[in-house]
């Protein structure tokens, strides 16, 4: 129970696009068409949760053993890129229809925030091996969320008369503004 | 040079530099922000149990759950207990310290280390005026609220911030549950009598 | 302004090439941090000590770091000062270093950095590389505190908290919560759209 409350809170409540502001790049970047949207999110779920579990395994067995803590954020940000280049030679390898969707974002990855947030969080909050996991399902499927609901609404736009100077990155912040208002109501949900 | 061999060099060379000077911050910096850690609870606690000047941490296992807990001490004599309790909020996790008396029957107060509720809403439950009404309340019984009026005296009741009564339910239900199950914990009864 | 000049390269982090008006980058932080003028403030002094003097390192050093493995060498850099900046900040300023929370070592994934590192400073002298960081580090602080300005004067109707707005004024609760960082932030990028197609034009 404990853990659907803590997916629930890390995918919708505390989404973290729209109240964490991690990820928020791609989030701009990458939400002009859903399909686009869609496959950047799938990478994201399966990066986050590979993050969540090499995180906390390196952060338990080896920083916190050796007591090697003030290393943690260069440890974490090479176990992070070392893993995205990891994760795509591997994807390229058994399942090439699978690279060819997921392909150009997996470099896009390693500077997303959202991962880098993930595995600050787990150690911040000191989540034990499965509260890190969920948590990151969670954060990365809230992440997946924003996205393609953001790309859903910026293809309307673009057919929307738009003022001249709002147009791209303006009018795309106002549209998240309103989105994170309505996500702003799922608040006390647990 | 051969190149992949320079490249292990320079890489393991910047490794061994960061890590050397981060050591040697790390040495410098860890005792202040260990003093700044516990701060916050330290002053938390002197301000809810008068007189106390001592301090004992211990903590505690529940069910999976870790708490801690502190004992105020005056010349060796128990002055209070300081329960650092924290759960869900509105929006995010709220921490608080609630102290009672040494019976734990009654609270001394309760203080705000950390949360993140609406601010100009939510976030009232720091406010003074708002924190001055558990004090006194039993923790034998359940504390409720009421809206928008006084309670009356001696229901063991307190009045809900307005247009946050998430939040103050929230805050109740961290103080109830947690004291409940506390209450009986085996390492406090021993510790009571001393 | 001529390019390759030491005042251009200063100059241009500052409005035409501005880190986050401009080029949209460090939109994280940005809209994270910026609920009070002081943690906005604050996090833009972290994040210029940690270009600047990742640009001194990498600049100085460019010549001895291969290429492939540069980006590598440039996130072990940028780490470290982010760490020392991190502990810097707890052990002195606590207070601001728990407001800013995990969005310190998150100045590690802030791409102003490494994307000046990976433009400018693996190809410019150490001179060029600091007055560039400089720039962008002013540009990066002038856009943080104009949008933690509009916060938190409508958020909590106070500037470094000194109380501003009249009594009568009702703090626009919103906008020190998440929606208000994306509208204030729209609104900005808004109005210096306005501002650079007139000039453009050349009515200014």
């Amino acid at each position: 129970m404990e853990l659907i409350l803590l997916f629930i809170s890390a995918a919708i409540i505390n989404n973290f696009v729209l109240s964490y502001f991690l990820g928020i790049c791609p989030f701009l970047g990458v939400s002009k068409k859903i399909d686009a949207a869609f496959s950047m999110g799938l990478a994201v779920i399966f990066v986050m949760s590979i993050t969540s579990v090499i995180s906390w395994l390196v952060n338990h067995l080896i920083l916190i053993p050796f007591h090697l803590e003030i290393l943690q954020y260069v440890v974490f940000i090479l176990v992070i890129a070392s893993l995205v280049q990891f994760v795509e030679m591997v994807i390229k390898k058994i399942s090439p229809p699978l690279y060819r969707a997921l392909g150009i974002f997996l470099p896009l990855i390693t500077t997303n925030c959202a991962i880098l947030g993930l595995a600050l969080f787990i150690s911040l909050r000191e989540y034990s091996f499965i509260q890190g996991l969920v948590f990151g399902l969670g954060a990365s499927v809230g992440f997946t969320l924003a996205l393609v609901i953001m790309a859903g609404i910026r293809e309307e736009l673009e057919t929307a008369d738009i003022p001249e100077s709002l147009k791209g990155a303006g009018i795309t912040l106002i549209v998240a503004g309103i989105l994170s208002l309505a996500f702003m109501g799922f608040a006390g949900l647990i | 040079m051969n190149e992949s061999l320079r490249m292990v060099i320079v890489l393991s060379l910047i490794a061994v530099i960061s890590g050397g000077s981060l050591a040697v911050v790390d040495n410098f910096t860890k005792p202040k922000i260990e003093v700044n850690k516990v701060r916050a609870i330290k002053t938390g606690l002197k301000q809810l149990i008068p007189g106390a000047a001592d301090f004992q941490k211990i903590e505690i296992q529940e069910k999976g759950d870790k708490f801690v807990v502190y004992r105020g001490l005056k010349d060796q004599q128990l002055m209070g207990w300081g329960f650092i309790l924290s759960g869900s909020g509105f929006q995010d996790k709220i921490s608080i310290i609630a102290a009672t008396d040494p019976a734990i029957s009654k609270l001394l107060g309760i203080e705000v280390l950390e949360q993140k509720e609406t601010p100009g809403l939510g976030d009232n439950i720091k406010k003074e005026d708002f924190r001055a009404q558990f004090k006194g309340l039993s923790v034998l019984k359940v504390i409720g609220f009421v809206k928008n009026k006084k309670p009356m005296p001696g229901s063991n009741m307190i009045q809900a911030i307005s247009a946050a009564t998430i939040s103050t339910k929230k805050l109740l239900s961290i103080i109830n549950d947690n004291l409940k199950r506390l209450r009986g914990h085996q390492k406090i009864k021993q510790n009571r009598v001393k | 302004m001529k390019k390759g000049t030491p005042a251009f390269e200063f100059a241009k982090g500052l409005w035409n090439d501005n880190p986050v008006l401009v080029q949209l980058l460090g939109m994280c932080p940005t809209l994270a941090v910026t609920t009070t003028v002081v943690n906005g403030l604050a996090m833009a002094l972290a994040t210029s000590f940690v270009l600047i003097m990742s640009s001194l390192m990498v600049s100085t050093f460019r010549k001895w770091i291969p290429g492939s493995v540069r980006i590598a060498s440039y996130i072990v850099i940028i780490a470290s000062f982010v760490t020392l900046a991190d502990r810097f900040l707890a052990a002195y300023f606590y207070d601001i270093s728990k407001a800013l929370g995990p969005f310190i070592p998150l100045i590690i994934v802030n791409c102003i950095i490494l994307g000046r590192q990976e433009a400018f400073s693996s190809k410019n002298t150490v001179k060029m590389s600091l007055l560039d960081a400089m720039g962008m580090s002013l540009g990066f602080l002038i856009a943080l505190v104009l949008l933690s300005s509009f916060r938190e004067i409508l958020g909590y109707g106070t500037w470094f908290g000194i109380k501003l707005m009249p009594a009568f004024f009702k703090p626009w609760v919103i906008m020190i919560m998440p929606p208000g960082a994306f509208f204030m932030l729209g609104i900005i990028l808004g109005v210096s759209g306005v501002i650079k197609n007139r000039a453009n034009k050349g009515v200014v």
